[in-house]
């Protein structure tokens, strides 16, 4: 009894155990690139390989469960690594840097690129990073979750977080300086994947549902042809480098913008957020 | 001449082996029945309050506080009405304290199959002896003493029990990928199956995968590009989750909206620990109970049958003991021509007191011994079961 007593009497407080911050592993690249500018002397990874959809790429089960062995794990959230929603990962590691942001709900569409096959999408648009504000907001998520451990040198990673976030502004300001230029045209899009950029610019975008250059059929070619306005100048913005041919295929009155969604390495083999960025404003420019 | 007493009583007691050994058995089950039942509730008491301590708050559907706590903490019976997986979601987002969903109302041989997320192994404290933990659904990990009653290893498979028999168009058992076995943790972890809550999901039919579905079996095969194709109910469900069919398990709906049995929360201080239970107060759906509390109401039940136990063990030993009087006095009266005898040779009337006293002894200590023994073995099978 006297044992049951004291038992009863014990708080419920558990002893904190001294947490320490060594990796991080990012789920990603988006999601690498934050991490990696706010604490770079910590073992970094990326799990998705280069070259994979993160909307349909799924890592092996012993790959997930080694997941555990780092200290936070960083994504995209909001579905964009939609793996997660069937896999087991300790929620106090998890990280998602989307779900605390307005969220774009996904249009149903059935339609087929990269590894997955014939799919259909749903729930939010994942996509958030191709507005710089937005991006900017989630640096500050990852700092917040990164300072919560002790150890850290909280002025070293402030400096670094304000350095990112002054290079996320000025190139938030200086996409908002085509916003003009882009209004004059009556856009389209390859795929949802602009909506953030969209709502960013204010504005309207008509999103297809167009598949991978390889899978291109007269059919979608149909589809743009009934929303084709010829009187109009169109803007056609592609998720990938449209080829000449391909091109061709389109009234020749419809300018094409190729925007990098910057979900993977630049053709140089490295992901540079900013400089990713920065290429996109330059083709931008070009228009 | 002590030791002459001595000798003579342990020579009539070799002499009367069968009478002796029903003496020593006859007392032995009256002094072990209370001993037993002392030592069986406070052993029943530790691990009931034990296992209520360590959880601190559990929430589920308004109702019964005993289902609910048998259910999630003891893996026992079922809860009447399911949550929403929402309820685990907005406590999860609090920040400060350790929120497991829990699912627990399928078997695989009769074991409970608990569907939770790898929080509850962390809160729980829990860990894996051989292999690793679940990571993708359909992977599960055996408690220690279940692997060992099954002679499960890493890579065997299990399958889940039918939970209907009747209904043919319900959840079908599924086979299951053994990837972990837990150390022993001497409690109820150790006789039941973890897998993830999504796995739950898939064993209740609400995450499944089948065959694709094509214009050759549908009930609409008119159907145009880009209209819903609507499957029969004989499309072929897949009963396994295999590393090639794994990315076709789907959900009809969101996760958020999907049923759970219970909530357990690890508040990180006692201030979350107040906080949340004041919150759940609100709800018009939902409610949160301390286990611990629970659990005392279960013991208070227990502790008036012992009390009644010790009422009834006390008149028993009162009438064994008089047995005992009068089995003695007989045996001494039987014995009467023998003591006459033993003085006309020589002995004198203390020897052959201290010879029956001896002889008493002997008994008493061997019948405290067998019942100590007997209690013993008991209190042994009796942990294993609880």
């Amino acid at each position: 009894m006297l044992w049951l007593i004291y038992l009863s009497c014990t708080s419920v407080e558990k002893t904190e155990e001294l947490r320490s911050l060594k990796s991080i592993a990012s789920l990603s690249f988006p999601a690498w690139f934050l991490s990696q500018s706010i604490v770079p002397e910590l073992e970094q990874s990326c799990l998705l390989p280069a070259g994979e959809d993160a909307l349909h790429w799924n890592p092996a089960p012993e790959v997930i469960a080694s997941l555990g062995e780092h200290d936070v794990i960083v994504g995209m959230g909001k579905g964009y690594e939609s793996w997660i929603q069937t896999a087991s990962l300790p929620s106090k590691k998890l990280i998602s840097l989307n779900d605390k942001l307005a969220s774009i709900p996904l249009k149903g569409q059935t339609h087929s690129h990269g590894s997955g096959g014939t799919h259909q999408h749903h729930g939010m648009n994942p996509y958030v990073w191709l507005d710089p504000k937005q991006y900017d907001a989630q640096i500050f998520t990852l700092q917040t979750v990164i300072l919560s451990f002790p150890e850290q040198d909280d002025a070293v990673i402030q400096e670094r977080v304000s350095v990112v976030h002054e290079q996320l502004v000025t190139l938030s300001e200086q996409l908002m300086t085509y916003k003009e230029k882009l209004s004059s045209f009556v856009i389209a899009a390859d795929s949802q994947r602009f909506a953030y950029l969209e709502k960013a610019l204010e504005l309207d975008i008509h999103a297809f549902d167009f598949p991978a250059e390889i899978e291109f059929r007269t059919k979608h070619l149909q589809d743009f042809m009934g929303w084709y306005q010829p009187e109009t100048s169109v803007l056609m913005i592609w998720s990938y480098h449209p080829s000449a041919e391909i091109i061709q295929k389109f009234p020749n009155s419809v300018r094409h913008l190729y925007f990098d969604t910057l979900v993977q390495p630049a053709e140089n083999g490295t992901y540079d957020y900013i400089q990713q960025f920065n290429q996109n404003l330059t083709r931008l420019s070009e228009l | 001449m002590i030791q002459h007493a001595i000798f003579l009583a342990l020579r009539y007691i070799r002499s009367t082996k069968g009478t002796t050994s029903l003496l020593v058995f006859g007392l032995s089950i009256a002094v072990y029945l209370p001993l037993f039942s002392y030592f069986a509730v406070d052993a029943v008491q530790e691990k009931l309050v034990e296992r209520g301590l360590e959880s601190p708050i559990l929430v589920g559907y308004k109702g019964d506080q005993f289902d609910l706590t048998m259910n999630a903490l003891y893996f026992r019976g079922t809860v009447r009405d399911s949550i929403k997986m929402n309820v685990h979601e907005e406590l999860q987002a609090r920040g400060d304290g350790i929120s497991v969903p829990l699912n627990i109302h399928h078997t695989a041989s009769k074991s409970p199959i608990v569907a939770t997320t790898l929080d509850y192994f962390a809160a729980r404290d829990l860990r894996v002896a051989e292999g690793r933990n679940f990571a993708v659904i359909g992977e599960v990990v055996a408690g220690s003493r279940v692997a060992q009653d099954f002679h499960l290893a890493v890579g065997d498979s299990i399958r889940s029990d039918v939970t209907n028999l009747y209904n043919i168009a319900g959840a079908y058992p599924m086979t299951l990928k053994v990837v972990g076995i837990l150390s022993a943790h001497q409690n109820e972890d150790d006789r039941a199956f973890f897998v993830s809550i999504q796995t739950g999901w898939a064993l209740d039919g609400l995450l499944h995968g089948h065959e694709k579905v094509t214009k050759e079996n549908v009930l609409n095969p008119q159907a145009k590009e880009g209209e819903n194709l609507e499957a029969t109910a004989a499309i072929f469900l897949f009963p396994e989750i295999t590393d090639e069919n794994r990315n076709t398990f789907h959900m009809h709906g969101i996760s958020s909206q999907m049923p759970i049995d219970s909530v357990l929360f690890f508040p990180d201080h006692q201030k979350s620990h107040d906080q949340v239970l004041g919150e759940m107060e609100l709800a018009s759906l939902h409610h949160a109970i301390r286990p611990h509390k629970v659990v005392q109401n279960i013991l208070s039940i227990v502790f008036a049958i012992q009390t009644a136990l010790h009422a009834y063990f006390a008149v028993l030993c009162l009438a064994t003991v008089s047995f005992l009087g009068l089995i003695f006095s007989l045996r001494y009266r039987l014995r009467e021509e023998e003591f006459v005898l033993m003085e006309r040779i020589g002995g004198a009337k203390n020897i052959i007191l201290v010879m029956l006293c001896t002889e008493l002894g002997i008994i008493l200590i061997a019948s405290v011994l067998v019942s100590a023994m007997l209690s013993w073995v008991s209190l042994s099978v009796l942990q294993m079961l609880i």
